[in-house]
């Protein structure tokens, strides 16, 4: 059984919320699916889709999320349902081997786990979480590096819980190991504070890891085992929903607190409590898109410092008006050609196409002075286009997109006059390389400028919103070299609150270094 | 980020493949490292040719020591058994570090016998791989 028994047929996005790259990618992989069935898997996948896009915090969070189906056919319809733990004896012949009877357990379904994600990063590299769903109607499921679950009713609850364990670190909420009743050693929690964010040793109310949640008329502990022999299974004192301190977690009856009296971490089918679906907000806060360019944030290189203030010889916010309504927020650049303050964003869904906008001297404008709609064409097959830069040097408006998976290779373009075409290579080295940037560099967040007589390149430093380094082309070398004719490392000082820090701009007007970040 | 996949055997661990993916990666939840903190019980290290520190990852053991078993039983939905499978995978996304040589993996062995519990817990080094060679 195994691979000599299907096939990858192939991968279809469900649920599409923009690219890959910047969303959280969800995997949703069948096995014990004949090719005859491959409907039914698509019926089921959605089935997996349509229950996270109701089930909270996942319900809010749609927009940061893609499901990706993955279609591979069985020789056999089904999973080993082994005789030996009460099962039919079925040993259907399995793309990923889907057995029931693990551990001598019936209901612990696993299959090879190995295969599935050696399949996944073939075809969905940038994925997040993989779910497996086995066409078998008898219950069953398993956690680990991947969910699985089989057909019966309820055994979806088991991938949202344990994407509660893979995706977003959160602890088994459940006061117990192997059953109330059954276990002799797990009446008192060992010492040592757990590091996952949603259980405790600790019930102070002034130092509690979810005491923002506790509202002061909540009593702490809000609940507290009588009992540390056995599991508390008296009512909840308090409203359903209240956040607090109640005793019975990680596996324990006593000494470890969770927040809510129920949780779907405690026992499957219930909703997350407020703490987990926090945690599940704020990872995956860096996949939600931008809904629409509303207006950025000005700072200003000090001279004679390493310091870029916001403000600083700068208006300090900007609107941006007119914008298209697939005007793709999240991809945008910004240059000076001179005489005007340009700002440019993809059209969503496109990879060719980019909006421009230039400053009115109140707002940046759709189409003010500009030419509305710009055309990209003959970049290589392997360009990436999920962010780019810009600049003016004083002849050539240029642009910049960047070899896909190699962050370190611009490709270059420059607008054909005339035309509304910015073609690859035109006026351009075509390639140019970035080199000596230090290991923390985070390439995700990146821009450049020409200031009249350097052309620069910007990244930040990973890890931090407030520095980010600095390099220029050394025409010698032919390459985009760090600190060469540049200060290293500059600093944001005074960033505003409502700054999305997620992407930057940076140009030169001819007296002024200016950098932006959109508002939120 | 550079996805480092992992399978593991009969304790034996292996890098199967190493595969550079632009993506980003989920924010982490502050972590509450109090005095009182237990210390991590696994991590990744990062380390250059000098054997310098890179990066460094705290993460959740990746080889279970018991299995977690679901059942549709609304009184005991959840409960865990010991024996998991002695095989399966894990990954790591790591950024991606041209001056990276070496991946170590690490763990704090707690000691599994509860009165021992409160003993120092002692780092060891599950397995070390050459990023550029393979596995040694």
């Amino acid at each position: 059984m195994g691979a000599g028994d299907g096939a990858i047929v192939g991968v279809t996005k469900i649920v599409d919320n923009g690219p890959d790259a910047r969303r959280y990618n969800v995997v949703v992989v069948g096995d014990g699916y004949q090719a005859g069935q491959l409907a039914q898997f698509a019926n089921d996948a959605q089935s997996i889709a349509n229950t996270l896009a109701a089930t909270a915090p996942f319900d809010r969070l749609m927009p940061a999320i893609n499901i990706h189906r993955l279609d591979c056919t069985s020789t056999d319809s089904g999973a080993d349902d082994p005789a030996a733990c009460g099962g039919s004896g079925a040993a259907p012949r399995t793309f990923f081997d889907a057995r029931f009877c693990n551990s001598g357990i019936r209901r612990l379904l696993i299959v090879d786990s190995a295969r599935v994600v050696q399949a996944v990063n073939a075809q969905v590299p940038p994925w997040h979480a993989i779910l497996v769903i086995v066409n078998s109607n008898v219950y069953g499921g398993s956690g680990g590096a991947i969910g699985v679950y089989s057909l019966a009713p309820g055994a979806d609850e088991i991938a949202l819980h344990e994407m509660g364990h893979s995706a977003f670190g959160l602890a088994d909420e459940y006061d117990y190991w192997a059953g109330c009743g059954v276990d002799t050693d797990r009446n008192n929690h060992p010492p040592g504070e757990p590091g996952q964010p949603n259980v405790t040793l600790d019930s102070n109310r002034a130092t509690n890891k979810w005491r923002d949640l506790i509202a002061a008329a909540t009593p702490m502990p809000t609940m507290a085992n009588p009992d540390c022999t056995q599991c508390d299974r008296r009512p909840s004192p308090v409203p359903a929903g209240t956040v607090g301190a109640f005793e019975g977690a990680h596996y324990y009856h006593c000494g470890a607190y969770r927040p809510e009296y129920d949780c779907r971490m405690r026992a499957l089918g219930q909703p997350f409590c407020a703490v987990c679906e926090r945690v599940i907000e704020r990872a995956l806060q860096p996949f939600l898109p931008n809904r629409q360019l509303v207006s950025l944030n000005q700072a200003a290189w000090v001279p004679g410092s390493t310091t870029y203030r916001f403000g600083f010889r700068s208006i300090p916010n900007i609107p941006i008006t007119g914008e298209p309504a697939d005007a793709d927020a999240e991809r945008w650049a910004m240059l000076h050609d001179g005489s005007v303050y340009r700002l440019y964003a993809f059209k969503r869904g496109s990879n060719d196409r980019i909006y421009q906008f230039g400053f009115n001297g109140a707002s940046y404008a759709f189409g003010h002075r500009s030419i509305p709609e710009l055309r990209l064409i003959d970049f290589p097959a392997d360009t990436d286009a999920s962010s780019f830069a810009m600049l003016h040097d004083g002849s050539n408006y240029r642009l910049y997109l960047r070899r896909a998976g190699d962050p370190r290779t611009l490709h270059q373009a420059a607008w054909v006059p005339g035309t509304g075409t910015y073609r690859f290579g035109f006026r351009s080295i075509p390639r140019i390389p970035v080199t000596g940037f230090p290991a923390d560099t985070d390439w995700n967040r990146w821009g450049m400028l020409h200031d009249g007589s350097r052309y620069r390149f910007y990244a930040f430093k990973a890890g931090t919103d407030t520095r980010f380094y600095q390099g220029a082309f050394n025409p010698g070398a032919g390459e985009y070299q760090f600190g060469f004719q540049s200060i290293n490392e500059l600093q944001l000082v005074g960033t505003p609150a409502n700054s999305d820090t997620r992407e930057m701009a940076l140009l030169h007007d001819g007296a002024n270094y200016r950098f932006y970040f959109q508002t939120r | 980020m550079r996805r480092l996949t992992f399978t593991y055997r009969d304790g034996k661990i292996e890098l199967v493949s190493q595969q550079q993916v632009e993506m980003r990666v989920p924010a982490t939840a502050p972590a509450p490292r109090a005095a009182a903190a237990a210390p991590p019980e696994f991590w990744y290290e990062l380390r250059d040719a000098e054997s310098e520190l890179l990066y460094r990852l705290e993460a959740e053991d990746p080889i279970p020591t018991d299995v977690e078993v679901f059942s549709d039983d609304p009184e005991r939905t959840i409960e865990r058994a010991p024996n998991p499978p002695e095989e399966g995978v894990f990954t790591v996304l790591l950024p991606d570090f041209e001056n990276a040589r070496e991946i170590k993996l690490m763990r704090a062995a707690a000691p599994r016998d509860a009165k021992a519990r409160a003993a120092k817990p002692e780092v060891v080094e599950v397995a070390r791989f050459n990023l550029t060679e393979g596995s040694r």
